[in-house]
């Protein structure tokens, strides 16, 4: 008798560990929901941004002058944004060519951050000393060659 | 079976009518507020799932507008005897001769690999198109074009291929280089009597009363 009482509800320990495993649950989907919304929200502002990136790599590299390239700068988008922008600019093996660096950031709001690499072509960025000794080197290269091969 | 059993189920052969009132009670109040949380759900669902398809159809417009205008080479006749050259544009404003009172200004791109949503009598088409759309949205947003080795004197000959019924508004962004700042127009700004190329486009969507913009960027040459 005194066991079929005891069978007929739940211990408190049971109703509490149900409980726990329930709102574990709960948290956990709340939570994958949540990243699943946010991930949407910002696949909606990524066609924007790449629009804007795009834009902001054509404006920077149109700046001929390496001085003001280095100092970097801040642009306003459409969105009315601020994003700021750096440069870092190296030489290449060859001459006359460029790497050019960007970094782009969003200055308040997350998530624009870009970093793009390309090479330009600026025979007046050369300097001439510097392009001497490219061209001596490259000189020296090819005579080397032609003596192994000769 | 001894006495004290017979009174405990006794006891328990029947509800009170406390009991009956409070558990129809519960009943319905479960009922009534599962009821209701099963029709917001409904509602919460349809209105995401007309909200995803209409994010899914504004993505994947800008995403072929996109691809149109970064693939926009300029207006090249006959593409086997000319090269595009290092400085033309691949986007022009232009005044049709076949365009209503020869007033209207449209945007003009050509295509030299269409994809498949131009076709010809059911055939995709291999040779480069011309494309022309203005900002005009009474329709929704839709490209008049026809082959580029063809004439075309009369609005008639061009095809019409609707883009997007959604489109509710086309503003035009230029960008000021003196003063860094941004300019919003909804018609062309001219200089020197040219209509001049925008930086970005910005197209509104609308349903219902939900508003979605993207902004399209116009690459102005090569």
């Amino acid at each position: 008798m005194n066991g079929f009482f005891k069978k007929i509800g739940f211990s408190l320990i049971e109703v509490m560990v149900a409980l726990v495993i329930f709102s574990l649950s709960i948290a956990l989907l709340t939570n994958s929901y949540m990243n699943a919304v946010i991930a949407k929200e910002n696949n909606k502002n990524s066609q924007n941004e790449n629009a804007f990136i795009a834009w902001a790599k054509d404006f920077i590299t149109t700046i001929e002058e390496k001085d003001k390239l280095l100092q970097g700068g801040e642009l306003t988008l459409p969105s009315n944004e601020q994003i700021q922008w750096s440069a870092e600019i190296n030489e290449t093996e060859i001459l006359d060519l460029f790497s050019l660096m960007i970094q782009i950031e969003k200055v308040e709001n997350e998530p624009i951050k870009s970093a793009l690499r390309f090479y330009l072509l600026r025979p007046e960025w050369s300097e001439s000393e510097e392009r001497k000794q490219l061209l001596e080197k490259k000189k020296t290269y090819i005579e080397s060659l032609q003596q192994n091969y000769f | 079976m001894n006495p004290s059993n017979k009174i405990i189920s006794k006891k328990k052969s029947a509800f009170t009518l406390i009991e009956v009132i409070l558990s129809l009670g519960l009943g319905a109040l479960t009922l009534v507020s599962t009821l209701q949380v099963m029709f917001s759900l409904q509602q919460i669902w349809t209105e995401t799932q007309t909200q995803n398809a209409f994010d899914q159809h504004v993505d994947g417009t800008c995403f072929f507008l996109q691809f149109i205008f970064n693939n926009a080479s300029s207006s090249i006749k006959n593409p086997t005897t000319e090269i595009p050259r290092g400085k033309s544009k691949n986007i022009e404003i232009v005044q049709p001769n076949w365009a209503d009172g020869f007033n209207d200004s449209y945007f003009q791109l050509s295509i030299q690999s269409p994809p498949a949503i131009f076709s010809d009598n059911s055939s995709p088409l291999n040779s480069p198109i011309t494309i022309f759309f203005d900002l005009s949205t009474q329709n929704g947003l839709q490209f008049k074009w026809h082959s580029s080795s063809k004439n075309v004197e009369n609005i008639l000959d061009l095809y019409q291929t609707k883009i997007s019924p959604f489109v509710d508004k086309i503003d035009l962004w230029y960008f000021n280089p003196e003063f860094q700042t941004w300019e919003k127009e909804d018609d062309f700004l001219e200089k020197n009597n040219e209509s001049l190329i925008p930086d970005f486009l910005e197209i509104t969507f609308k349903i219902k009363e939900t508003l979605e913009s993207r902004y399209i960027y116009l690459r102005k040459g090569f």
